[in-house]
């Protein structure tokens, strides 16, 4: 049978779509989008976490402001802070698995910093009750966390939606097509968990 | 917190309503004002604000419990994120106000603590239940005003449909079945690729839904969630 111009075009037209059907069915799209999504998300735990430490030198001034000395607990806070401030929070760090890990701990010692804090300054600081500046910048505090523990939890979970692209038949082909590898993440142990939440 | 185990084992309540009383605290009447307050003030702002009381936290902490309901029920405006979720526990005697993206400048950390603190426990700690809620709803409304946000147009049904995989599997099969009956003829075939994977849909919908999807805000009695985003921002206390 003779082929003619126009049934050629067509044929070729015809498996244009078929491949970018598969590619589409091989997660070659949707591996970039959960890409987006890990980065996004990690975006946002950066906020956070840039968040709290902003916060932490207006605590500091204003104990300091209601009583003239820094207690043991408030000392650890500063240094905490100043020790997270040296790992560059990264857009990249996801890349990373070591520097990842890095800034977890370092945050999380921020965390236990603050929990010890909040959970004992009455004792150290009985007046600050009563400061509402004080009360102000707790419940700010306590809210960066609640907001931290909330982006960690999203981050783990956009990781693990894109590695399971990444991972599992058939999406594994599109992502390795564009050369997209499995992603570290968060551990979500309990050791990770934030700082004790502290009540009125 | 293991957020994401934690999401399979809780069973979100559906919305019915603006005022949720599983807990039982409001007598009727008071619900029904309560109720009535909330739908007008959304008219009139756009700003969706939702009360509720339940009689268990399923053994989360408050904020974990407040989270996951306001990430299924999406209270508040797409893409604004104005929705608010006032959430009482009496059992474990526990208060959370969950402010939605959207007001977190209108009510800071700071102001819901205030809030809980000075107009909603004092009540509580006397057993007046419908006392305190409904303080604390009158701060919430009176900050919740003072944002400036568009007012609100006629709502459009949701057609957040992009994590809808039944969706996606209809749609993909009468694709196909299209591309097999019309042969060669591809025109309308390629426009309708663009929409076959999660391009198109505003990819979005299905990250912040996840666990809920569009099922639950969905209730019978004609409100659901506007689709509003939370990012755990706002004040819990305890009594």
């Amino acid at each position: 049978m003779k082929c003619t111009k126009s049934m050629r075009g067509a044929r070729i037209r015809l498996a244009t779509v078929l491949v970018a059907l598969s590619l589409g069915a091989c997660g070659y799209n949707s591996v970039i989008q959960a890409d987006e999504e890990v980065k996004a998300a990690w975006g946002e735990v950066q906020n956070q976490y840039q968040r709290r430490l902003d916060l932490i030198p207006n605590l500091v001034a204003t104990v300091k402001g209601a009583a003239d000395f820094e207690s043991e607990t408030l000392k650890e806070v500063t240094e905490a802070r100043a020790s997270a401030m040296q790992t560059r929070l990264d857009p990249s760090a996801i890349d990373d698995p070591a520097k990842l890990r890095e800034i977890e701990q370092s945050q999380q010692r921020v965390s236990l910093a603050l929990g010890r804090f909040f959970a004992g300054y009455t004792e150290a600081y009985p007046q600050l009750q009563s400061v509402a500046a004080f009360r102000d910048l707790q419940a700010q505090l306590e809210g960066t966390e609640n907001r931290i523990a909330v982006a960690r939890g999203r981050f783990i979970e956009s990781v693990g939606r894109y590695n399971r692209i990444v991972l599992e038949f058939p999406t594994s082909i599109g992502a390795s097509l564009r050369g997209k590898e499995v992603r570290p993440s968060f551990e979500a142990s309990p050791g990770a968990e934030d700082a004790p939440k502290v009540q009125f | 917190m293991l957020l994401a185990s934690v999401a399979l084992a809780l069973e979100i309540p559906e919305l019915r309503g603006r005022v949720m009383d599983r807990a039982d605290l409001l007598p009727p009447d008071r619900e029904r004002m309560l109720e009535g307050r909330l739908a007008r003030f959304e008219q009139e702002k756009g700003t969706q604000v939702v009360v509720h009381t339940t009689p268990s936290l399923e053994g989360l902490d408050v904020e974990t419990y407040s989270i996951r309901v306001a990430e299924a029920w999406r209270i508040g405006r797409k893409k604004l994120d104005d929705g608010v979720i006032l959430t009482i526990a009496p059992n474990e005697r526990k208060v959370r106000i969950e402010v939605g993206y959207g007001l977190e400048g209108a009510i800071p950390d700071a102001l819901a603590s205030r809030i809980i603190q000075e107009e909603i426990l004092p009540s509580f700690r006397t057993g007046r239940f419908a006392d305190g809620i409904e303080r604390g709803v009158d701060s919430i409304l009176r900050l919740a005003a003072g944002e400036q946000l568009p007012a609100p147009a006629r709502r459009q049904p949701r057609t957040d449909r992009g994590s809808d995989p039944l969706f996606l599997l209809v749609y993909g099969g009468l694709f196909l079945f299209m591309l097999m009956m019309r042969g060669l003829g591809l025109g309308r075939g390629r426009r309708r690729y663009r929409g076959y994977g999660y391009g198109s849909r505003g990819g979005f919908g299905g990250f912040g839904g996840g666990f809920g999807g569009g099922g639950f805000s969905r209730g019978g009695g004609g409100f659901s969630g506007g689709g509003g985003r939370f990012g755990g921002g706002g004040a819990s206390g305890s009594w």
